[in-house]
């Protein structure tokens, strides 16, 4: 479970950050991109995050993440505050963009196993979750090519292992989807309804409404760092005046 | 510490299997160090003996019937004498570098000197003709003449000619071979020890920093359980490595110049092979640690900064130029190593290098060599650490 209480992100603006706001008196030296922000992921729970470009979704992931800290407010990752022991939650935390964020020069195996040294993981537990996860993805034929060597098929189907290597309870999707290809999109939604199943914690942003109506279960509209809807998905339909969930989010920014 | 050595076992199988870094790493090193050497050798003989060789024109305008000076000029070996030239045309002459020099003998000079007082002469060249000998072959003539004339002169009032030279000395130089060789060759090896240490270290910072952010996999590693000070750690090993591994790789390439020139006389050749003996190698690396470590926290800050390879390669560049004006400074007159030179970071490796090279450094500007730049490098690796962990640096627009 992911608690977020009352969160907000400062961030101070360099010069040439501030001439793009405007006139000079307009200029601010502070640039809150998240604003007391609060809400909660289940576990075995789909939250989607949703919102312009801009309106804090990274922002607020890369502090779950533990990326970066909160300017204030507290984040629980399974009952435990991230500021107390960041290292501990962050073994809990799996992570993934669009990007495949992966290095060329290794293969999918070194890859891996890197990941899970770096969680900490004993060898013969590693040994068998890679098998598995190599059997499931159908990476065996291409685990010890050159990462630079494969297709992007492929190279995402690295990424989702490198993320799931140590079988962390919270999976954070920061969107996993965009600008990729059906085929490659298809598996990691495949992973999120999957790791669902298996009663992990899972906070995704997206752009891609479909994704959001056909994996969400809870939603999250964030607007200029403020959450201006936060309930089920169902509750988010209700307000739907059309079919359209684009419509909807459309109507909540502009009445924001 | 597993955290560590897992971050330093990856970046450093990167590293090996990235061609550019091996490139500046080993390749270019093991080749460019070698090619400077002989090329420079080769260069210098070349320019010595197209110099030696070079005829020089010289104007010779006499307004005596003495011809005395233009034999001695015209005795001068690579000299032709050029007599059709009026004094009003040989300024221009020379400008034109359709001479190289001239002299000008004017009508009172004989006499002056026949009545034991002081003739004149005025000798035109360029001095901005480095490799030209025009003014020593002048010179050098005008030399014999004055001392045919001090000769006859003392001659006449019956002095011997020994009065005027009451010195006899006779020059004892007790240096030993290898320590003029190692006091030469020890100017250049800081430089190409510095240069590649740098070199070697900077492909790997900008891919272990802003190659990271590029393919967003900084992300990724900043949300395991890895902490910022261990991932700085372990790729600031990696980095250092490279460019030890760089910098060693460039003092050995020095030896390479000896398997392709023939006729380097056996004595020098014994003397390089005195010089570079395992306490020069063992010294200069551990020299080479606390440079190394420097060099990459402060590439690896700047790589971190960096938005991307782009970004990170034009800030670096002018790095290069920085860290070679101590090294000048270190080879400029009468520098030698002190109780404060030995604190200057890099000047104090130009000159300690010479010292070990030359097998006379004295163990206490060693230690203090050393003291200084682990300092320095203890407070790259803090500002590192310091500098990875602001958001500012990481996740910057």
């Amino acid at each position: 479970m992911i608690e977020l209480n009352n969160i907000t992100k400062i961030f101070s603006l360099t010069k040439d950050q501030r001439k793009i706001v405007g006139s000079k008196e307009l200029r601010p030296k502070l640039f809150t991109a998240v604003d007391d922000v609060s809400f909660t992921c289940q576990s075995g729970k789909v939250f989607a995050l949703i919102g312009p470009n801009g309106s804090g979704k990274t922002t607020t992931l890369r502090m779950i993440s533990t990326m970066m800290s909160p300017t204030s407010g507290s984040i629980k990752i399974k009952g435990l505050d991230i500021s107390e022991d960041s290292r501990l939650a962050r073994k809990s935390i799996g992570f993934m963009t669009n990007q495949t964020a992966l290095y060329d020069r290794l293969s999918p195996y070194e890859m891996v196993k890197y990941f899970a040294d770096l969680n900490g993981m004993d060898k013969s537990v590693f040994d068998d979750r890679c098998k598995k996860i190599f059997k499931q993805l159908n990476m065996d034929s291409f685990s010890n090519k050159r990462i630079g060597t494969l297709s992007s098929g492929m190279k995402q189907k690295t990424s989702i292992a490198r993320t799931i290597i140590h079988d962390p309870d919270i999976i954070v999707f920061d969107e996993p989807t965009t600008g990729l290809d059906v085929m490659t999109s298809r598996a990691i939604i495949e992973l999120i309804r999957n790791s669902k199943e298996d009663k992990k914690t899972i906070i995704f942003s997206s752009h891609r409404m479909e994704e959001v109506q056909s994996l969400a279960d809870d939603i999250g509209v964030i607007y200029n760092g403020k959450i201006i809807f936060c309930d089920s998905k169902e509750n988010f339909e209700s307000q739907m005046e059309s079919n359209s969930y684009d419509d909807n989010l459309i109507k909540m920014i502009s009445s924001a | 510490m597993n955290t560590i050595i897992s971050i330093f076992k990856k970046e450093l199988i990167d590293v090996l299997r990235d061609r550019r870094t091996l490139l500046f790493m080993i390749v270019i090193p093991v080749l460019i160090t070698p090619l400077i050497f002989i090329g420079a050798m080769k260069f210098q003989s070349y320019q010595n003996k197209k110099s030696e060789e070079k005829i020089l024109k010289i104007a010779f305008i006499n307004e005596t019937n003495d011809t005395e000076i233009r034999e001695l000029l015209s005795g001068q070996k690579g000299v032709e004498l050029i007599d059709n030239i009026s004094l009003d045309s040989l300024e221009a002459s020379i400008k034109a570098d359709s001479i190289q020099g001239g002299m000008y003998v004017n009508s009172n000079f004989i006499n002056n000197i026949l009545a034991n007082e002081k003739g004149q002469i005025e000798i035109y060249f360029k001095s901005s003709d480095l490799m030209s000998k025009t003014k020593n072959r002048m010179t050098d003539a005008l030399d014999s003449y004055k001392k045919k004339v001090v000769g006859s002169r003392l001659s006449d009032v019956n002095v011997d000619q020994s009065l005027l030279e009451p010195l006899d000395i006779v020059q004892k130089d007790m240096s030993t071979k290898k320590e003029t060789m190692g006091k030469a060759l020890g100017g250049f090896i800081p430089y190409f020890l510095v240069v590649f240490i740098f070199l070697g270290a900077m492909y790997p910072a900008i891919d272990l920093g802003a190659g990271e952010k590029e393919r967003g996999s900084l992300e990724t590693l900043l949300s395991s359980p890895a902490t910022k000070l261990e991932i700085t750690v372990g790729k600031l090993m990696v980095v250092s490595l490279a460019g030890i591994v760089s910098g060693l790789v460039s003092v050995v390439g020095i030896a390479f110049p000896f398997f392709f020139i023939d006729n380097i006389p056996v004595e020098i050749q014994t003397t390089l092979f005195e010089l570079i003996n395992p306490f020069m190698i063992i010294s200069v690396i551990i020299l080479m640690i606390p440079i190394a470590i420097f060099f990459a926290s402060m590439l690896l800050s700047i790589s971190f900064y960096a938005r991307s390879f782009k970004e990170a390669q034009s800030l670096m560049g002018p790095l290069n130029i920085i860290i070679l004006v101590p090294l000048f400074l270190s080879i400029g007159p009468g520098i030698e190593i002190d109780h404060v030179m030995a604190l200057v970071p890099l000047i104090n490796v130009g000159l300690l290098t010479k010292e070990i090279v030359a097998g006379s450094v004295e163990p206490i500007y060693f230690i203090e060599t050393l003291f200084s730049l682990l300092f320095f490098a203890a407070i790259g690796v803090r500002f590192s650490v310091y500098w990875f962990n602001k958001e500012k640096t990481i996740f910057r627009i």
